[in-house]
């Protein structure tokens, strides 16, 4: 141990230190920890808008657990969450495998894949309502002209969740690239050509050298993306709306209409709750995966 | 690695057909904002418009205050990336270079804010922003905005910083600089690529931010773009004409801006993980 008394200097250095991190911990601390604490007080009442009526203790969490609606919004959610993580990542690692080498072309593919994901969610949910709508598109159009015909994506039991999930992950798929990119232009070249040498297959190779060391950016980028697809709003509402019937309400759908169209203060706070602390699970789990990773 | 050229054309033929299908939302837009409202009805579909017409661009920046609209998203964003850059920089660097009591904690609250879903946040943010009469103003959009975005670029920045040598600094010191002035004489002109970085990432989540503008903003003035998108949608049902034409141009400044910095924003992306991995 260092002797504890402190210089002059040193203590000017960690009052500097608390200097440059101050503004960053009020505003964001403003903004995390007051919801968290108003969202938890106000589950535990019977409300009217924002006045608190009675005090009900944990009734809200058990309506909420004995609500099958309830139950298919969180299925929802971790079917377009998972769902949506393994395909951005696979499509991602597939594509960023054939655009890896430095080239022109290869760099217009990736600037285009990017766009999505700068683009506006409720312009890219209309831009593909538009496409998907058998009635206008020229999609359906062609297809009918080749003799075969496409189906409505947004009809049926599982299908819309399956199209919002697909349309999400190709949103985000320009963000996936890119890390996955970057992981792969760190990896030596020596170590490839080494595996070469050794007379290792292609998917060997892939599987032994390229997965390993790429592993601790995916994982990252996954915790970036789950955060991101869990609780997404704008993309689905405009999309779908969480409709037709619950098909594709997930979690922060439902949110919205208890908070916003119902007003429902007491449920949405509790199913706030609920969703904050499935984040912070998320969160639990992936750092330790990564903490894991270090050791390795 | 010699592929067979037969292989190299397979992918560049599912590269290309990738790229189409990718495209084809935008285009398609594109496409049906340049055409009238007949033609947009009419069955066959065009691919391309028959009588192209530049009426619906007309008619949506005449009409309803777009251009008041788009006046309120390029004010919320600039301030929110000017108050995120600043605010994440000094965090960041305070992170990579200052040891102090609890900075663990302090940086884990800071990046658990990352976790904290934005959307579960609207229904408090409405209390706190009605209570404190904030409701309907930039200052509770850009307050949002910028908080929920300091935390990915503060991580963002402190791993940066932790490729910058300490002997810059202190050479800047022995020439008579203090901390303050080291960090902006010396520190931030090398920082350019992540500056960039954590500007796009602050610009598009600001320009694009829909549910909490559209909570925390109740006067139409007050509207930005993605509201009024959304409200159009609404409003005009079937106007697809207009509606597309208002879609090209809200998405035109910030995909030109990215296309224009790209090469920075992957340098400073990629710097940032490479070194967090």
């Amino acid at each position: 141990m260092m002797k504890r008394k402190m210089s002059k200097a040193e203590a000017r250095r960690r009052r500097e230190g608390y200097l440059w991190i101050a503004p960053a911990f009020i505003i964001v601390s403003l903004a995390t920890i007051f919801p968290l604490v108003f969202a938890f007080d106000y589950s535990l009442y019977e409300t009217n808008v924002f006045t608190k009526i009675k005090f009900v203790g944990l009734e809200k969490y058990i309506e909420l657990l004995k609500d099958s609606r309830f139950w298919t919004d969180v299925f929802n959610s971790l079917f377009f969450t998972a769902g949506g993580i393994v395909i951005a990542l696979i499509v991602g690692f597939i594509i960023a495998l054939m655009i890896r080498k430095p080239g022109k072309m290869n760099s217009v593919y990736r600037t285009i894949i990017l766009i999505p994901w700068v683009t506006n969610e409720v312009v890219l949910a209309l831009m593909w309502t538009w496409v998907l709508n058998p009635q206008m598109s020229i999609i359906y159009y062609w297809a009918d002209m080749l003799g075969f015909s496409l189906p409505n994506f947004f009809e049926g039991k599982i299908t819309p969740l399956i199209t919002i999930t697909v349309l999400n992950a190709w949103r985000s798929l320009g963000f996936s690239l890119v890390m996955i990119l970057a992981a792969l232009s760190a990896i030596p070249q020596e170590l490839e050509e080494a595996a070469l040498v050794d007379g290792c297959s292609r998917f060997q190779r892939i599987r032994y050298i390229t997965i390993p060391m790429i592993r601790s950016v995916v994982l990252v980028m996954v915790i970036v993306l789950t955060m991101s697809f869990f609780n997404i709003v704008s993309f689905v509402l405009s999309m779908t709306g969480g409709g037709p019937m619950y098909t594709t309400e997930i979690l922060s759908i439902r949110l919205y209409k208890e908070a916003f169209t119902f007003f429902n203060i007491s449920l949405s706070s509790a199913l706030t709750t609920v969703m904050l602390v499935l984040n912070l699970v998320f969160v639990f789990i992936y750092k330790k995966l990564i903490t894991d990773e270090d050791y390795y | 690695m010699k592929l067979k050229l037969a292989e190299k054309i397979l992918i560049q033929l599912f590269l290309v057909l990738f790229i189409l299908l990718t495209l084809t939302p935008f285009l398609w837009t594109i496409s049906t904002s340049f055409k009238d409202t007949s033609e947009i009805l009419s069955y066959p579909p065009n691919l391309l418009p028959e009588h192209a017409t530049i009426a619906n661009y007309i008619r949506v920046l005449t009409q309803d205050n777009f251009l008041q609209f788009m006046l309120n998203s390029t004010i919320v964003t600039v301030a929110s990336v000017a108050v995120t850059l600043i605010v994440s920089m000094f965090a960041g660097y305070g992170a990579a270079r200052y040891n102090f009591p609890a900075k663990g904690f302090i940086m884990f609250i800071i990046l658990a804010g990352m976790a904290v879903g934005r959307f579960a946040n609207a229904m408090p943010m409405y209390f706190m922003a009605n209570k404190l009469g904030l409701l309907d103003t930039y200052v509770i959009l850009v307050f949002v905005y910028s908080a929920f975005i300091i935390p990915l670029v503060t991580w963002l920045m402190q791993s940066y910083y932790r490729t910058i040598p300490r002997t810059l600094e202190e050479a800047a010191k022995l020439d008579g600089c203090n901390s303050w002035t080291a960090f902006w004489k010396v520190i931030v002109p090398i920082m350019k690529p992540s500056i960039i970085a954590g500007g796009i990432i602050a610009a598009t989540n600001a320009w694009n931010e829909f549910i909490l503008a559209l909570n925390l903003t109740k006067s139409e003035s007050m509207r930005t773009l993605p509201v009024a998108l959304h409200l159009f949608q609404t409003d005009y049902g079937v106007e697809w004409g207009a509606l597309s034409a208002a879609s090209v141009i809200s998405i035109f400044p910030i995909v030109a801006i990215f296309l224009i910095l790209q090469k920075y924003f992957v340098q400073g992306m990629t710097a940032g993980t490479l070194s967090a991995s």
